[in-house]
């Protein structure tokens, strides 16, 4: 049984790693992020934009879009880094105890719409197959036979987590290279087969009324992705050699190398005329490599949702270390449920900009608080008790409970997702980035002029106790 | 961690773990060499460029 390697990596990820145990320099750290960056999420979010965007338009705002917010959140990365802890353990600081763990309940349901994205598209993969196999009806529809073979991804994804790392690490070194041989395909029938010269005059397909509303959009698509990444910073930093590792690692890996999947994604929407990357395998590979490109896709897919299932159970065994590991594993079977019908998978691009907004939000928060409030200094210790100095109010941060308000009413008077209604405003500066800021400049009034507490004013000199002084 | 002395044992052995880890990191401060703001000027440089580059293509 798995019990003691999970035991291990409980108390690895619990614990602040030291600098003896942190196995990334730079290569490494960067070689890891991309291989748990590259996946569904990335060719979707090319669907997507090469479907209201010309090629030099994806090309520009899949780079702006994801770079830009990553440059924004990346120097967290510094925190995590220095002292080795948990994303959820290291955001007490900014969000208060009680805060952190709400911050994780968003995250976990977050995680779960991501999972049913991963075990959707291999769905939706397998009901391919299943046509080029001469399968009934039932097991090539998309209201039928994609969610069951959803939910049968779901729970192979589900059973391998729960074996622990070491079935993980096996069943990676097949759903890794799987996803890096469809980029190899799709670069292959972009470069040599169509001609970049041709892939750059298409149209797109679904273009909205006006250039600048299709720009927009498409932003705050990628900013979506962009900001996405905001709670696995944690994870990883903890794990690098050093504090500048940490912060190049995560900036090239998920602002720039990742790039190549969603630009490759965009492309290949312009090619095909459709966003779903099960479409384009048979479209550009023919039957016998799009027989092999959907292969590819369903083991890479399947890769994608146990490492989001184990993520999002350690990290509750890391918050929560006396809790069962079976209990940690099953936060996750709320996913299946998003796995019923096409609907979630069809509203991707809803569900990327609910992510912009949410993460945005909070890392304006958590940016403002270590770098301009507590000027990098952090109480560990305290970040490890309950009744320590960042228990705030009642263990919520009173500072951040607004910036969270205030940062949402401004993202959704530019942009409400799910109507796809936008303000004259959106066009210009879009919703997901200045929500960043928003949040940010409110937690810095906030923390200065309406909620003094010490351990904000006096961070030099760190007090176990609550001292709300104003 | 099949039953519940494993697990108290397992949580005591962590905690303790923890309390010898927060007394190193309180005399050292950090585990790992600090980053300077020199340190991430070419990741400034690269966002500035493809900031360009989306101006250039609204333009």
């Amino acid at each position: 049984m798995s019990g003691r390697s999970v035991a291990d990596e409980v108390k690895f990820g619990f614990l602040p790693v030291k600098k003896e145990e942190r196995e990334f320099g730079l290569w490494d750290f960067l070689f890891v992020q991309v291989g748990f960056g590259i996946a569904a999420w990335c060719f979707l979010v090319g669907g997507y934009t090469g479907l209201v965007l010309d090629a030099k338009g994806s090309l520009a705002t899949i780079l702006f879009g994801n770079a830009f917010p990553v440059f924004l959140i990346m120097p967290i990365a510094i925190y995590f880094a220095r002292y080795g802890v948990d994303t959820f353990i290291g955001f007490r600081s900014a969000l208060g105890y009680l805060g952190s763990d709400l911050f994780f309940i968003i995250f976990a349901l977050l995680n779960l719409g991501w999972i049913s994205i991963s075990t959707f598209m291999m769905g939706e993969s397998s009901i391919k197959i299943a046509g080029l196999l001469g399968a009934d009806e039932f097991w090539t529809s998309r209201t039928t036979g994609a969610p069951f073979f959803a939910l049968i991804a779901f729970a192979v994804a589900f059973y391998i987590a729960y074996k622990g790392p070491v079935a993980i690490k096996w069943f990676n070194r097949i759903g890794v290279p799987s996803i890096m041989l469809v980029l190899v395909g799709l670069i292959s029938v972009i470069l040599f087969g169509e001609g970049l010269e041709n892939v750059v005059a298409l149209q797109p397909s679904e273009p909205y009324d006006t250039l600048s509303r299709s720009i927009a959009t498409a932003i705050e698509w990628n900013v979506g992705l962009g900001f996405s990444w905001l709670p696995y910073i944690g994870q990883w930093s903890r794990l690098a050699k050093s504090e500048k590792v940490a912060y190049h690692g995560g900036f090239w890996g998920f602002g720039v190398v990742l790039n190549i999947a969603a630009v490759l994604g965009a492309f290949t929407a312009l090619l095909v005329a459709s966003l779903d990357p099960t479409d384009w395998m048979i479209a550009v590979g023919g039957v016998s490599w799009g027989f092999v490109g959907l292969i590819l896709l369903v083991l890479a897919n399947t890769t994608s949702a146990v490492i989001l299932i184990y993520s999002q159970s350690i990290s509750f065994k890391t918050l929560f270390p006396k809790v069962k590991w079976g209990l940690a594993v099953s936060t996750t079977i709320p996913a299946a449920f998003f796995m019923l019908s096409p609907s979630f998978y069809d509203a991707y691009g809803v569900f990327l900009s609910f992510i912009a907004f949410v993460m945005a939000v909070f890392g304006g928060i958590v940016i403002a608080d270590f770098f301009l409030i507590k000027k990098q200094n952090i109480s560990v210790r305290d970040l490890y008790d309950r009744r320590g100095a960042y228990r705030y109010w009642n263990g919520f941060n009173p500072s951040a409970i607004i910036s969270f308000i205030v940062g949402t009413i401004s993202y959704w008077a530019l942009y409400n997702p799910i109507v796809d209604s936008a303000s004259g405003l959106f066009m210009y500066i879009t919703a997901g980035i200045p929500s960043f800021f928003v949040s940010g400049i409110v937690y810095f009034i906030c923390v200065k002029f309406l909620f003094k507490y010490k351990v904000d004013l006096d961070n030099s000199n760190l007090s176990s106790e609550v001292n709300k002084i104003a | 961690m099949s039953n519940k002395s494993n697990d108290d044992a397992f949580v005591r052995e962590l905690y303790d773990e923890l309390d010898h880890r927060l007394d190193e990191l309180q005399q050292q401060g950090t585990y790992v060499e600090k980053m300077t703001l020199s340190d991430a000027y070419i990741p400034l440089i690269t966002t500035i460029v493809i900031c360009f580059i989306l101006i250039l293509y609204i333009l």
